[in-house]
């Protein structure tokens, strides 16, 4: 098996399965329809672009990508008018149909008699009096999205799931070193840094954006312990990446000793989804908060309130 | 109690078709019965209610009209061959 993704950090399991779905597209010229999926930052995106990069043309060309971002897509007459027509009718291309939950109601009905292939690799969609013909040799059609939940059933069976994972700490700093390789890291400062992001590889980039900077501005090539910490006072960098709004919680916690979501919400200022869906589900991640009942503060949450 | 409407109600009245014209102006659609029409235009008379509703409300077709007119958000890459 041939490795397409060396230069994309971690992934492991989607870049094998991946890798295999290259490998038979060039003895086939067929791609089954991919769902990429997983949370935000984890790269649905990149790996869905070096996919399409390794998909090649008949006459030997790299194929063209087309990235829709479907929540602008309003229904079927917009799609085929603006998209298809112009687009992907009889042309070699890669689709990404981005934050594909967002399809509207119409497309997503036509795209269940479209995606019902079979086995063959033509299809011949009819519809307002027109008829629009898909060849899967020539189009290849990627799905990605945050939440697979909200994808209509249906057309979530006829796609292939490429579920993506939560990156360690050590994926993340291999990120943050491979986006600033100009800068070298001293007595292994860069465990440090990634406990500091937020689990994707999107922080990871911002991160190291934020060192290049530091770097670029103090005229310096090297960063340790020291100028991490200097960093994090000047930009409000905390402990295991937490936020300013966790910081509260955790402190509000720390002096209530527990509280319901009303109460804390009310402590905070935030509406109960923000806290719920913003907050609480990242310092639950990072086990520095429990639900039993009541919100109440753990022991790993305890000591860092201390060094605040 | 009484119910029902008056006797003598109706829920028509009269209007001259150039004080419509004034007030929807002369292109606007108004809904009258299709025996009436057929007896007025005869053999030109075409029923094509179902590709062309009879509404003087249009707002729910000109929001479809914007919808398609509204872009969608796209990148095209073209990767170099190396």
């Amino acid at each position: 098996m041939n490795n397409y993704f060396s230069h994309l950090v971690g992934q492991n399991s989607v870049k094998k399965k991946l890798s295999f779905y290259l490998d038979a597209f060039h003895k086939t010229s067929q791609c089954p329809f991919l769902l990429m999926s997983g949370a935000k930052g984890l790269g649905k995106t990149e790996f869905a672009k070096s996919f399409a990069k390794n998909l090649y043309n008949r006459d030997g060309d790299r194929r063209s990508f087309l990235e829709l971002n479907c929540s602008t897509i309003k229904n079927n007459e917009q799609f085929f008018e603006q998209i298809f027509l112009p687009l992907i009718a009889d042309n070699e291309i890669t689709i990404l149909f981005d934050e594909c939950h967002a399809l509207p109601n119409d497309l997503t009905m036509a795209f269940l008699t479209i995606f019902n292939t079979e086995a063959n690799s033509r299809k011949t969609f009819e519809w307002n009096e027109m008829t629009f013909e898909f060849n899967f040799k020539q189009q290849t059609f990627i799905f990605a999205t945050t939440e697979t939940d909200k994808i209509f059933p249906p057309l979530k069976d006829r796609l292939t799931v490429v579920d993506f994972e939560a990156y360690d700490s050590e994926d993340l700093a291999d990120i943050v070193q491979l986006c600033i390789p100009e800068i070298s890291f001293v007595d292994g400062v860069e465990k440090k840094i990634a406990t500091t992001i937020r689990g994707n590889a999107r922080s990871a980039v911002k991160r190291s954006k934020e060192i290049a900077l530091y770097c670029g501005a103090k005229s310096i090539n090297t960063f340790g312990h020291k100028e991490f910490d200097d960093l994090c006072d000047q930009v409000g960098i905390l402990p295991y990446g937490i936020t300013h709004t966790e910081k509260q919680i955790l402190q509000a916690l720390n002096s209530c000793g527990s509280a319901t979501l009303t109460g804390l919400a009310a402590k905070i200022g935030m509406s109960k989804t923000a806290l719920q869906k913003d907050h609480e589900l990242y310092l639950l991640n990072k086990s520095l908060i429990e639900i039993d009942g009541k919100r109440k503060i753990t022991g790993k949450g305890l000591n860092l309130c201390k060094t605040f | 109690m009484k119910r029902g409407r008056p006797k003598g109600y109706s829920p028509y009245t009269e209007i001259s078709y150039g004080e419509l014209a004034d007030w929807v102006g002369c292109k606007t659609k108004v809904p009258v019965s299709k025996k009436w029409l057929q007896m007025l235009m005869g053999e030109d008379f075409q029923d094509d209610q179902e590709n062309d509703d009879i509404s003087i409300d249009n707002t729910s077709e000109s929001d479809y009209s914007k919808d398609i007119e509204s872009k969608i958000e796209y990148t095209l890459t073209k990767f170099d061959n190396e």
